[in-house]
């Protein structure tokens, strides 16, 4: 039976590929191509009354069949594009019109997909007050709305207000205790008002005062018989203010593509419980540097970072567990499902290597290792998490656009497609 | 130890049997059928010099243009189905070993030229051109300003903003102005490149620069603009927007590009592959015509950077028929629109799956040669445009043109020939048509133009056989034939560096001569009596160039002239590749 369909196969290519090369014997043959009428002048009328014309023979014809199906189907692509091309043209010009709508997509985030659309207006009301909302529908019947509006301040050069607002659905939110994995539904609203200041070309600073309002319910994924449940404890309402500031100090180089040079970020909020007397600290340390590879262009660099988040409990019982510093998902240990270490604290330190694919593609080559903690004596080398991966990043002129990712780890392996950028 | 045949194993072998011998009937027939058919290679009567696609049609529907899909299709799609197609591939792979050749296109005559048509008018290389044709190109008339210019239509769309006017004459004409950052590039690279591709032989739009008294522009009542996506009536205000970004000369006049409006009606873009199905006058592929094939050629030269289906034009003109524009000449030379060209733009497609890969997987350490070259330019009015980082083999334009991607050897040496052509006063006068107010930026713009000509053929020519201009006269016996050297007349070699070495017989067999010749000429005896039994005898001359007393590559031209009792004429060319 194998030694038919081998036979069979071997006998196909070969006849194919001879009749590859027939095919062109007989159109040179048959005058089909790169041959002129000029010698119709054997008949009674004169060459120059005679056109030309392609045609092609029944072999030819038989060898191009593959490129005509593939060809006709895509013309539904194409005529979608057509018409989104008349319709919707800021479609095609990101945000370079004033107004439009842009799809988008994640995975490997808070689940395992998402898609969704980006409206946005750079002057609603006044010349340059751009409003953004932008919705998100994923697996598990994931929701998430965002809602913003940019308010440019005259009187500051680069600086503005920013209004904003989210509400977020999750039914199926990931929750580990140690090795296991629970799920809990959190339906979380927050509004926020935020600063951005710009000293100089360096030194940006911004100030924020936030409300949120999160509830945790027993997910309907869980059952009734599982001996592994979401904590009661946990569910229930909480609605916290934030207060907080952030300074960044931004001496890297470089347009589309981040080169060379560091950043510093800092940065601390303070919470308080609007339903307790429960409040806490939080302050976070965040390093980047660029360092180009020596001898080749400088797009082609290491990247490293380095960010500490540690949050201090100053009254009540306890911080509430989703405020609390975690590891793992598509910004920082890759490899890890989002949300997989909880702690008082983070320490996560990534080196990625990128290079240029094209112009407005890099390759990234990345290693992340972090851990979570309680205490600052709980660091230990031992209990760094590590993963590692490649991926695709595309670029604008305004940094990154999106990336693609793979990440791996002991756990898993994960696919990542995200708009923002880790560093 | 024999074992008997199961009885599955004789049914499979009688399935096998029909299988086999009706493919192999199939190969038998295709290869007999191809291997005994033939043409021959020069004309037996008049030698064709004109496509009849002038035919009176109805007038096809308009075509929308697609600015994106365009590009997304040339760039994908079209890529993929290249490789889904056998021939191609076939041929790919059969050419190395010698099976296959290269798809000639399909438009050309026995002397391997393209005859003229809706799509090409013999210009320049055929009829040679005074410097005030070169000068003046497509153009009947230029913009009347002195008087007023009526908008009787306008577009805001940011920096590419313009209108169209109806001037004092009544003429009516496209006004696009130069990006702010690079006063007098644009224009002057839209009427240069009008100038080329005139002379070159296509079909363009008029084309002028044009200095206008700005607080001489009225709108006409009913011109609408569109703002935040609806509509509403133009207003001075906008026009002023439009001009914004211009600075008045001394005399308060602006500089403009104007283009005159096409006799006939526009219907949308050609594209350079498959044909029109509107337009039964449109029988050949455009991917292998061989005007648009050679065009490639003649884009690298001026580094023609957007030549794609979008920045091309049907008009059905008056006569009822369609005429094949090629316009939109902004991003030629340095200029890339309102902007300047990037060292990578002429180096490789706007995505390039090539040079994607090989960046890839070799980790960032290949460099492409593009990001080796500073993007910088010595003159704002000529932009980045520069000879040094010229490689004629491997020009291509930013997005795949199905029609340069067929581009064989012989189209590229029709288009080289073309480029060449051009005499180095032909190129200053062309560049001067441009009105490029500094001197310096002229003249490095006419050098810069040279050396990349000289590029061309240098590089092309010395791929195929450059002869070229065949003739023979015969008088008394005496039979002489003459023939140019492309290579010697562009100056890229001394004429004592070439010989040609011939061998001249009848196309009977008859041998004739043979030898050597230091000059483009032979001269020999051609015996009357072999005229005798027929009114014309048919002479083959078979030609290498010793290029430095050595054969080029061994690529040889078969020469087929009619020797009659009073008159000679040349009615073949076969260029080996």
């Amino acid at each position: 039976m194998h030694h038919f369909y081998s036979g069979l196969i071997i006998l196909l290519c070969t006849a194919t590929f001879l009749l590859g090369f027939s095919a062109t014997s007989v159109a040179v043959g048959f005058g089909l191509e790169a041959d002129s009428t000029d010698s119709t002048a054997i008949s009674d009328d004169h060459p120059n009354l005679q056109p030309y014309e392609t045609s092609y023979n029944a072999a030819q014809h038989i060898l191009a069949l593959p490129s005509y199906l593939f060809y006709w189907t895509t013309r539904p692509i194409g005529w979608g594009v057509q018409y989104a091309e008349t319709r919707f043209p800021y479609l095609f010009e990101g945000e370079r019109g004033d107004y439009g709508i842009l799809p988008f997509f994640e995975s490997g985030s808070k689940v395992r997909f998402a898609a969704g659309a980006l409206m946005f207006h750079q002057h609603v009301f006044r010349p340059n007050h751009e409003a953004r909302v932008q919705f998100l529908y994923g697996t598990d019947n994931y929701r998430d709305i965002k809602a913003q509006y940019r308010i440019p301040v005259s009187q500051q050069h680069n600086s503005e207000l920013v209004f904003s607002g989210e509400y977020e659905k999750n039914p199926k939110h990931r929750f580990f205790i140690d090795d296991d994995r629970l799920f809990y539904s959190a339906e979380d609203a927050a509004v926020q008002v935020r600063y951005n200041s710009t000293f100089s070309s360096r030194v940006r600073m911004q100030n924020f005062v936030n409300y949120t309002n999160n509830t945790a319910r027993t997910s309907s994924s869980e059952l009734p018989d599982d001996p592994l449940t979401f904590p009661e404890s946990l569910k229930g309402n909480y609605e916290i203010l934030t207060f907080g500031n952030q300074f960044a100090f931004d001496f890297r180089q470089g347009e589309m593509r981040t080169v060379s040079g560091t950043q510093l970020i800092a940065g601390a909020d303070m919470a308080t419980s609007l339903k307790n007397s429960t409040s806490y600290f939080r302050y976070h340390l965040e390093a980047h540097q660029f360092i180009p590879v020596p001898f080749l262009p400088e797009t082609r660099r290491f990247g490293i970072r380095g960010k500490l988040i540690k949050s201090e409990l100053l009254s009540g019982d306890e911080i509430p567990f989703f405020d609390l510093p975690n590891l793992g998902g598509s910004a920082d240990l890759r490899g890890f499902r989002s949300n997989r270490f909880r702690g008082k604290g983070s320490l996560i330190f990534s080196a990625e290597y990128r290079y240029p694919m094209w112009d407005v593609l890099d390759v990234t080559l990345f290693m992340d290792q972090g851990q979570v903690f309680n205490n600052f004596s709980d660091i230990g080398m031992d209990n760094f998490e590590s993963s590692y991966g490649f991926g695709v990043h595309i670029l604008t002129a305004k940094g990154l656009a999106f990336r693609a990712e793979m990440a791996f780890s002991t756990e898993a392996t994960r696919y990542i497609l995200s708009i923002t950028p880790t560093f | 130890m024999s074992s008997k045949p199961s009885k599955k194993f004789i049914l499979l072998q009688d399935r096998f049997n029909p299988i086999f011998y009706s493919v192999l009937l199939i190969l038998l027939v295709t290869v007999l059928a191809g291997g005994c058919s033939s043409s021959k290679p020069y004309a037996t009567g008049p030698v064709k010099t004109f496509d009849p696609d002038t035919t009176r049609i109805p007038m096809p529907s308009s075509k929308e243009q697609f600015q994106y899909w365009d590009r997304i299709d040339n760039t994908t799609f079209h890529q993929i189905g290249k490789v889904l197609d056998l021939n191609r591939v076939f041929r790919f792979l059969g050419k190395p070993i010698g099976l296959a050749s290269p798809r000639e296109a399909d438009n050309i005559n026995k002397l391997d030229e393209v005859p003229e048509s809706s799509w090409y008018t013999y210009r320049h290389y055929h009829n040679p051109m005074t410097r005030e044709e070169l000068a003046r190109g497509p153009n009947t008339a230029e913009p009347d300003t002195s008087g007023p210019w009526t908008i009787f239509q306008a577009k805001l769309e940011g920096a590419m903003s313009g209108f169209f006017f109806e001037d004092a004459s009544g003429e009516r004409f496209l006004a696009k102005f130069d990006g702010p950052e690079y006063p007098g590039l644009m224009s002057s690279v839209e009427v240069i490149g009008s100038r080329i591709f005139h002379a070159a032989g296509y079909t363009v739009p008029e084309a002028a620069v044009a200095y206008f008294n700005p607080d001489q522009v009225l709108i006409r009542p009913g011109v609408e603009v569109e703002d935040n996506g609806e509509m509403r009536p133009m207003t001075m205000d906008d026009y002023r927007s439009i001009i914004s970004g211009q600075s008045p000369y001394d005399d308060g006049t602006i500089r403009v590009f104007a283009s005159k409006f096409v006799d006939g009606r526009p219907l949308g873009p050609w594209r350079f592959r498959g044909t029109y199905r509107d337009d039964p006058n449109d029988r050949v592929d455009h991917e292998h015509r061989r005007e648009l094939r050679g065009m490639r050629v003649i884009s690298s030269w001026v580094n023609d950077t957007d030549r794609r289906d979008a920045n091309s034009m049907f008009v059905y003109n008056h006569d009822g028929y369609i005429d094949h524009y090629v316009q939109d000449f902004g991003n030629i030379l340095g200029a890339n629109g309102h902007s300047i060209h990037r060292p990578i733009q002429g180096q490789a497609y706007l995505i390039d799956p090539r040079f994607m890969l090989l960046n890839t997987v070799s980790f960032g350490t290949y460099v492409p040669l593009w990001e080796t070259i500073d993007g910088s330019y010595e003159f704002p009015q000529v932009g980045y445009f520069r000879a040094d980082v010229f490689k004629p083999g491997r020009w291509v334009p930013t997005h795949p043109n199905p029609a340069f991607e067929n581009m064989t050897l012989r189209d590229a040496f029709w288009g080289a020939k073309i480029v060449m052509n051009f005499s180095d006063e032909d190129i200053r006068t062309m560049v001067e048509t441009g009105l490029i107010y500094d001197e310096r930026a002229v003249d490095y713009l006419v050098e810069t133009l040279i050396q990349r000509r000289d590029m061309i053929g240098r590089y092309w020519f010395k791929r195929i056989n450059p002869l070229d201009r065949f003739e023979a006269t015969y008088q008394d016996e005496r039979l002489q034939i003459s023939f140019s050297d492309l290579y010697i007349e562009g100056n890229l070699n001394i004429p004592e560096s070439h010989r040609y070495q011939y061998q001249i017989e009848t196309i009977d067999g008859e041998f004739l001569a043979d030898g050597v010749t230091d000059d483009p000429f032979i001269e020999l005896t051609f015996p009357e009596h072999l005229l005798s039994r027929n009114t014309h005898q048919i002479v083959k001359v078979e030609l290498y160039t010793l290029r430095n007393y050595e054969h080029s590559g061994d690529q040889k031209i078969d020469v087929y002239f009619e020797i009659g009792q009073n008159h000679t004429r040349l009615v073949g060319i076969d260029r080996e590749t």
